[in-house]
């Protein structure tokens, strides 16, 4: 055998059984609607931690969807339950601890005649896959989330207990402002492509 | 010229996971880079001047995103390569033992060694698929060929 026979032996084992048919054409699909000329509103969501999975599964019930999403730089499977009552939807993962992790949210489309529609959970999910995101970790540090990229921005802060930092997406840079409040919060705005301030005040993380 | 992409991923899909857990070493990471690099050729409103630009595409970008997945700090909770490696069927413990060195080499040789020997690319292909030029396709060649002989001895042919 040729070497080169020999390496394809060897890798041929390699085969992902997966079907990614239709999931290339789902998220293809998600991802065309973001890009539609509407503007949004009233997205808000809370991560509210805790919860048991009995409790959950006790909860199961409406309709629900499975999505892959990015959260805290790790892809994870995220069940969506739509709260039609509330017109929002409960979002529900399980993290690399065993933990199940739950947060509520929802917005609206508002298009050109001021029609609103309840936003898809996968539309909400895409948005959420692609903005950043930043939260503590258990020693206290501060990170900055965007999708598979995560950095510790603890050392960031001005003396005015203000970090401003930019960070590169796909396609688009977010600045982003986050404040350290005296309780601990941190309340956070992200503005893709122009920060508000100059551009110059900004670290760029990537 | 564009192709479905329906057909693209019958056609490639092995290769691009082949080529992305030879870097990534990872099945989640690379099956989630499959699936990332099938989307992005069909968001995208590129157009190919044939089929073997298409792959050569393809495989590009999936090799781009295993990269960026490498080089993510945060990582954890994976599968130990050791772990998965007892779930493929090899032909041959000799099969086993090339697969086992070749994902020991550093990336960059790594990366060439895949390029050259599973999906039958030149040197200057190669070069156009990582973005170098060709002499250092020919060195990083050079030196995995190197390593591998070291470690695999009589299982590996001169072949330079």
């Amino acid at each position: 055998m040729t070497n080169k026979e020999k390496y394809k032996e060897a890798f041929s084992v390699l085969q992902t059984s997966r079907d990614f048919s239709l999931e290339v054409e789902n998220m293809a699909n998600i991802r065309r609607k973001q890009k539609m000329n509407l503007a949004v509103a009233a997205f808000a969501a809370c991560i509210i931690i805790g919860g048991s999975a009995t409790a959950y599964a006790a909860d199961v019930g409406g309709i629900q969807e499975i999505f892959s999403a990015w959260i805290h730089g790790e892809k994870v499977t995220v069940s969506v339950k739509d709260d039609v009552e509330d017109n929002g939807y409960t979002f529900s993962f399980v993290d690399s601890q065993g933990t199940e992790k739950s947060w509520g949210g929802g917005g609206v489309t508002i298009d050109d005649e001021g029609n609103e529609t309840k936003m898809s959970a996968g539309e909400l999910m895409d948005g959420y896959n692609n903005t950043p995101q930043v939260d503590t970790d258990d020693a206290g540090r501060v990170w900055i989330f965007l999708r598979d990229k995560s950095f510790d921005i603890t050392d960031l802060f001005d003396e005015e207990n203000i970090c401003r930092v930019a960070l590169a997406g796909e396609g688009e840079t977010y600045y982003v402002k986050i404040t350290r409040e005296e309780d601990g919060s941190y309340p956070y705005e992200s503005r893709p492509g122009k920060p508000k301030e100059d551009k110059e005040l900004y670290t760029q993380l990537n | 010229m564009r192709e479905p992409v329906q057909k693209l991923i019958g056609q490639y899909q092995n290769n691009i996971y082949a080529a992305a857990f030879s870097i990534c070493k990872n099945v989640q990471d690379a099956e989630d880079i499959v699936q990332e690099t099938f989307i992005q050729y069909h968001t995208s409103k590129n157009q190919f001047e044939n089929q073997q630009h298409i792959r050569a595409w393809l495989i590009r970008v999936a090799i781009n995103k295993a990269k960026n997945v490498n080089h993510t700090f945060w990582r954890k909770n994976k599968v130990p390569l050791e772990d998965y490696m007892e779930t493929l069927a090899f032909e041959t413990p000799e099969s086993k033992n090339l697969f086992e060195t070749v994902m020991k080499l550093p990336e960059k040789y790594r990366t060439a060694i895949h390029l050259f020997y599973y999906e039958d690319y030149g040197v200057k292909e190669i070069a156009g698929i990582l973005r170098i030029s060709e002499s250092n396709v020919k060195a990083r060649l050079s030196r995995g060929r190197k390593l591998l002989r070291e470690s695999l001895q009589e299982e590996w042919d001169h072949d330079e």
